[in-house]
């Protein structure tokens, strides 16, 4: 019931605080008077003032940073950047609103004149020649020492996992599901009497995923070979077939079964990723691999695949680094390495103290990270003045 | 030997590649440029013999071992050795001497203009005595600045193209396009060419089947999507409640009628996704760094085969 009344008060108050609104006089005064434009005419026309062209410290050489001051009278509509060379032709750069500019592509060690115009409509008013203005390439990229930093941690870490596990000291690595399965979906291909399949991305050589994709080939083919279960590698690239196939190859002769290793078991197939990814689900529909690997670096293709790999029952394990085909693979496969544990998988699988010393880098390194990334938000908020990003950026 | 000298070129050139992101010098980055760029294309070049071996072996075998629908590695054989030729002596567009473009308007560049004709016995009056028949008013359109004359089958080719557009254009643009031969005065209708040549072909072919396998993708997903948001625990049921709302809040219908949808879904994908993306993004990018140091330094030789 109070509570009845309260609201009863409330609507009353504010209704006659409506009306009381309503009833106030309105101000004739105009509150806000609109500027009077000023006509072109009217304003005061002159060049931009204290123009600056100077090399840009500690780069890759062939940029010159001009910089200059607003006009002292009206702002212009725009500026324009021009350059002469040696020979004394000037050539406009650019057309700016901004205070400044990096002109890019120079010679290196080449004197270069800069001036700068103010357009005000169909004037132009130019300010004096900076010249002598020189790109100069550098020894040391200062912005990349973050970069530096950052690895001389990572190798440092990295010399003392391996020492440490050369030294005998036992490393525990988590247990990654996907790399356990591995054995067991092998396994099931030999009791099938099926090959298992393996596609190594659709990805370039240059892509560390495939160098990742390919360190688990020879893992996975030297349990093809204690099997004794065929493997089938199909590939997008040439490069990557020659790779893949010498990989195969040179695990069979390691393990002792050369004669097992079949040429065609390694092969070429087309370099367009449709095309490809049609060629990988006809071996899928036709050969009917009992275990399928996707391992590397996959665009669109990839729920193609891995749908047809589920629509005829084999146990499919996939790992990739790219963000946008992890949903489809982890929906459609039965396993999925993701990120990073596709970098991991081969050290995993290779149980090498050595490997495995690297998988520990990586870890402590992303402890790293997080302590640098908390203690600098942390800074960053109590002390706003500090620009703590500028300690990292890397330009 | 063998499996040492790949281990120091491998060190040499990677060492190479990383001081050349922290030095700044021309001649370091020349010298990288050389390395990533003409080398690589060498070593690329080297590797398609390879892969050509490989794919004839591999259908080949097929072909001799009568596998199951042996008689396609027919198809691939033939179109593989078929578009090579077209590709080796007709060139991408046809600018080489096989002739791959056939028919089509007949055109004569004369005196920086373009002409059209009925057909050939029409362009040999013409060309018998141009002052006769010359009249710029029934040129087609003054000759491109990059076009030389007499034209080419390759350069007729893109004039077509060049007709065409413009005729496209002006019919959108309610504009009459006509051409008239300037012998006979009568109106020339377009006739389009026959090209088989290496861009048609990819064209033709290659893309239209690329696009029927991408538009399948869509099916899939739908598949794929029935699958994940079956609500078998909490954690499908959390993957379900979020997937409605990002679907929800993409609709119009459903952003105009459900007030706080769209900002929903917003903030869905900004905090929650975002951050997951994150850490794995950092995660990817140490596995990556960690991936390289090991190839780099001979502790990861798995792509060589193994240790031995």
């Amino acid at each position: 019931m109070k509570l009845a009344n309260g609201l009863i008060g409330c609507f009353v108050l504010s209704l006659a605080l409506s009306l009381n609104a309503f009833c106030q006089e309105i101000p004739l005064v105009d509150p806000d008077p609109v500027p009077v434009p000023v006509s072109i005419d009217d304003r005061v026309f002159e060049s931009p003032r204290e123009v600056v062209a100077a090399d840009v410290d500690n780069d890759d050489g062939g940029v010159i940073h001009v910089a200059w001051k607003e006009p002292a009278g009206s702002t212009p509509d725009h500026y324009i950047v021009e350059m002469a060379g040696p020979d004394g032709i000037w050539q406009r750069v650019t057309e700016t609103v901004l205070l400044d500019y990096d002109v890019m592509d120079l010679p290196n060690f080449t004197p270069m004149s800069f001036r700068v115009a103010a357009v005000y409509g169909d004037k132009v008013f130019r300010s004096d020649e900076v010249t002598g203005a020189m790109a100069r390439d550098h020894w040391l990229k200062l912005g990349k020492i973050p970069v530096l930093l950052a690895i001389a941690i990572f190798i440092a870490l990295l010399v003392f996992f391996i020492i440490s596990a050369r030294l005998g000291r036992e490393l525990f690595v988590r247990r990654i599901t996907g790399l356990n399965a591995v054995e067991d979906a092998i396994g099931r291909a030999t009791e099938m009497g099926r090959p298992v399949l393996y596609v190594p991305g659709t990805s370039y050589i240059e892509d560390v995923a495939t160098l990742a994709a390919l360190n688990i080939l020879g893992e996975v083919a030297r349990r093809t070979v204690h099997y004794d279960v065929k493997i089938i590698v199909p590939n997008i690239d040439p490069i990557v077939f020659a790779i893949a196939r010498e990989i195969v190859k040179e695990t069979y002769n390691s393990e002792g079964r050369p004669d097992a290793f079949d040429p065609d078991s390694v092969f070429f197939m087309v370099p367009e990723q449709f095309a490809y990814a049609a060629g990988v689900n006809g071996i899928m529909v036709r050969q009917e691999p009992a275990t399928i690997f996707f391992m590397g670096w996959f665009a669109a293709e990839s729920l193609i695949m891995a749908e047809t790999g589920a629509s005829t029952g084999a146990v499919q394990i996939a790992g990739t680094d790219d963000l946008g085909q992890l949903p489809f693979f982890i929906t459609a496969c039965d396993y999925t390495l993701i990120g990073e544990e596709l970098y991991a998988a081969s050290a995993y699988l290779g149980n090498e103290p050595i490997l495995l010393g690297t998988l520990k880098t990586q870890d402590y390194s992303k402890l790293v990270f997080i302590i640098v990334m908390v203690i600098l938000t942390v800074l960053g908020l109590i002390f706003p003045h500090l620009d703590v990003i500028s300690w990292i950026q890397v330009r | 030997m063998k499996r040492n000298l790949p281990l120091y070129l491998l060190f040499i050139f990677a060492i190479w590649g990383g001081i050349s992101v922290f030095v700044g010098k021309e001649s370091v980055h020349e010298i990288d440029n050389l390395l990533r760029n003409k080398l690589l294309l060498i070593v690329g070049a080297f590797a398609i013999i390879l892969g050509l071996g490989s794919l004839i072996f591999h259908h080949m075998v097929k072909i001799r071992n009568k596998s199951r629908y042996w008689q396609y590695s027919y198809v691939t054989l033939v179109s593989l050795f078929i578009s090579s030729f077209i590709g080796l002596f007709g060139g991408v567009r046809g600018e080489k001497s096989l002739p791959t473009i056939f028919g089509g308007l007949v055109l004569l560049a004369h005196d920086g203009q373009v002409y059209a004709f009925q057909n050939e016995a029409e362009m040999g009056q013409f060309k018998a005595s141009p002052d006769k028949f010359v009249d710029p008013a029934r040129a087609v359109m003054p000759l491109p600045s990059n076009v030389e004359a007499p034209l080419s089958r390759y350069a007729a080719s893109s004039l077509r193209d060049e007709i065409e557009l413009r005729a496209s254009n002006a019919r959108r643009n309610g504009i009459q396009f006509e051409m008239i031969s300037p012998v006979t005065g009568k109106p020339v209708p377009f006739k389009k060419d026959f090209r088989i040549h290496i861009q048609q072909l990819f064209e033709g072919i290659l893309v239209p089947c690329g696009s029927t396998m991408f538009a399948m993708l869509a099916f899939y997903m739908c598949s794929a999507a029935y699958r994940a948001f079956r609500m078998r625990n909490l954690h499908a049921g959390v993957l379900l409640v979020s997937a409605f709302i990002v679907m929800l809040g993409q609709i119009p219908l459903a952003t105009a009628y459900i007030p706080g949808v769209y900002e929903l879904r917003q903030w869905i994908l900004d905090v929650p996704n975002m951050a997951s993306k994150r850490g794995i993004m950092i995660g990817v990018g140490l596995g990556a760094v960690a991936t390289s140091f090991k190839i780099i330094f001979g502790i990861e030789r798995a792509w060589l085969g193994g240790d031995e």
